[in-house]
């Protein structure tokens, strides 16, 4: 029973997050738990995630944060896509 | 505790750069970008590691962003930091101490009573000051103490002096009377006004008396007969006159200011004073403003305004003005403030190309009555009892 009930996954999954988050607003990419930057440019932003690959294009790209987990651009957003490996 | 710093990396290619930073695991935690420079906000640990892999990059710290670097800046100037500390603890300490007492009275035997009833508590030069409660009460001891001899007491600070003002008792029968006086003209004058206090009246308003002439006499007399003594006294205002000769030269010297003005300062130490910069004008006049004050030691601001002197020649007019405004005041030098100039007119007015001549008849009123004090064994009086 205790087995089913994932306790120790959970509690792990809490303390330790380890889902990607990927979050878009006004002028911001906010992109949790990444892997990551293949690729940065004026136009193009590459970033490497667990299980998949983004391609964000736009404009003025200018990094505001940057930390092992973490990465917040600031942009014009205009296309994302997402590459499953 | 992580100590962040904000960190200056000239670039020319700013995604390269990121792209690097990215690669050696740098946390970027803010950024901005000035000119071609990228400045962003890291660990300082992180600031270490960027200096040893981007050897390329002109990487400089912009400025320091929290209370542990702070003290790196504090650490950089302690000799500043140190001395500041130690000026204030100096300041805070002199500020605490009394160098010098100064006791305002002329009586010794009360001066040295004072000093060894201060001594008694403490209270001597390089001693600490005390509360005010404390002082109040020591104060009031003091009092207590020595009721024969001080009235009143009071001890305040000035800066690092400590003062006492004391008023002593009054032994009555120390005060000196005058039992026998008499009150006479001290000028020629016609009486105006009497305000008697004690005497007999011998003149009366309106009556001329000439200098030394008896007013209030000090015998108190009964039917032509002597009854006893008093000291005359009271207050008698007389018109006096006064004529003033001048001579007003023509020719008069004035400043004008040429808008110039240049900055020094001095020193004033115990009325001595010492100019820190030599005076580049000619003629001047000094305006002084004190940027600095400890007891007898003063640092003033002092603004030199140049002048040159002109001459002029004065109207008869303004001669005239002039030499009535100076005999004004030359007779105001000799007056009171209940006295004053009542009434004045040019005698003689005499001009010629250089100076003019001019003699001011002026009439005043003023205290003409003057306290003599007689001994008894220089007069005639004899005692009934």
């Amino acid at each position: 029973m205790m087995k089913n009930l994932h306790f120790r996954d959970n509690i792990e999954n809490f303390l330790y997050d380890k889902d990607n988050t990927i979050t878009i607003y006004d002028n911001y990419l906010h992109i949790f738990n990444y892997l990551r930057l293949e690729k940065i440019n004026n136009t193009e932003l590459i970033v490497i995630l667990n299980d998949k690959k983004i391609i964000i294009n736009g404009d003025k790209f200018t990094l505001n944060k940057m930390t092992k987990n973490e990465l917040l651009i600031k942009g014009i957003i205009k296309k994302a896509e997402f590459f499953y490996e | 505790m992580n100590s962040y710093i904000w960190v200056s990396i000239k670039n020319d290619n700013y995604y390269k750069l990121i792209y690097k930073l990215n690669n050696i695991d740098i946390n970027i935690l803010d950024s901005k970008i000035l000119d071609n420079k990228l400045i962003i906000k890291i660990n300082y640990s992180d600031y270490k590691r960027i200096k040893k892999y981007l050897i390329s990059y002109k990487i400089s710290i912009y400025s320091y962003s929290n209370i542990k670097n702070k003290i790196n800046i504090i650490k950089h100037n302690y000799v500043y930091f140190i001395g500041s500390l130690l000026a204030i603890i100096i300041l805070l300490f002199l500020n605490s101490i009394i160098v010098k007492i100064d006791i305002k009275t002329n009586n010794k035997e009360v001066k040295e009573v004072i000093n060894e009833e201060l001594i008694k508590y403490n209270i001597k030069p390089l001693s600490l000051k005390k509360k005010h409660k404390t002082i109040e009460l020591i104060v009031n001891k003091i009092i207590n103490n020595n009721e024969e001899i001080i009235e009143w007491l009071e001890i305040k600070y000035d800066g690092l002096i400590m003062i006492v003002n004391v008023i002593e008792k009054v032994n009555e029968d120390e005060i000196i009377k005058h039992d026998y006086c008499n009150l006479v003209a001290k000028k020629d004058g016609k009486i105006l006004s009497m305000n008697v206090y004690d005497g007999t009246i011998l003149k009366n308003i309106n009556d001329y008396v000439k200098k030394d002439d008896v007013i209030l006499s000090g015998d108190i007399l009964l039917n032509d007969e002597l009854k006893g003594n008093v000291c005359a006294n009271g207050k008698v205002y007389g018109e006096v006159w006064y004529k003033v000769s001048l001579n007003i030269p023509l020719k008069e010297e004035y400043k004008e200011y040429t808008n110039k003005e240049r900055i020094n300062f001095n020193i004033k130490i115990n009325d001595n004073k010492y100019k820190l910069l030599r005076s580049r004008l000619n003629k001047f006049t000094i305006e002084e403003e004190n940027i600095y004050k400890l007891n007898d030691f003063e640092i003033n601001l002092v603004h030199e305004k140049e002048y040159k002197l002109n001459e002029r020649i004065l109207t008869e007019e303004e001669a005239y003005n002039k030499g009535i405004r100076l005999a004004n005041e030359k007779i105001k030098l000799t007056m009171n403030e209940d006295e004053e100039i009542l009434f004045q007119k040019v005698l003689k007015k005499q001009a010629n190309n250089s100076t003019m001549y001019l003699d001011i008849f002026i009439v005043a009123k003023m205290n003409i009555g003057k306290v003599v004090v007689l001994n008894y064994e220089s007069n005639s009086f004899e005692d009934n009892n």
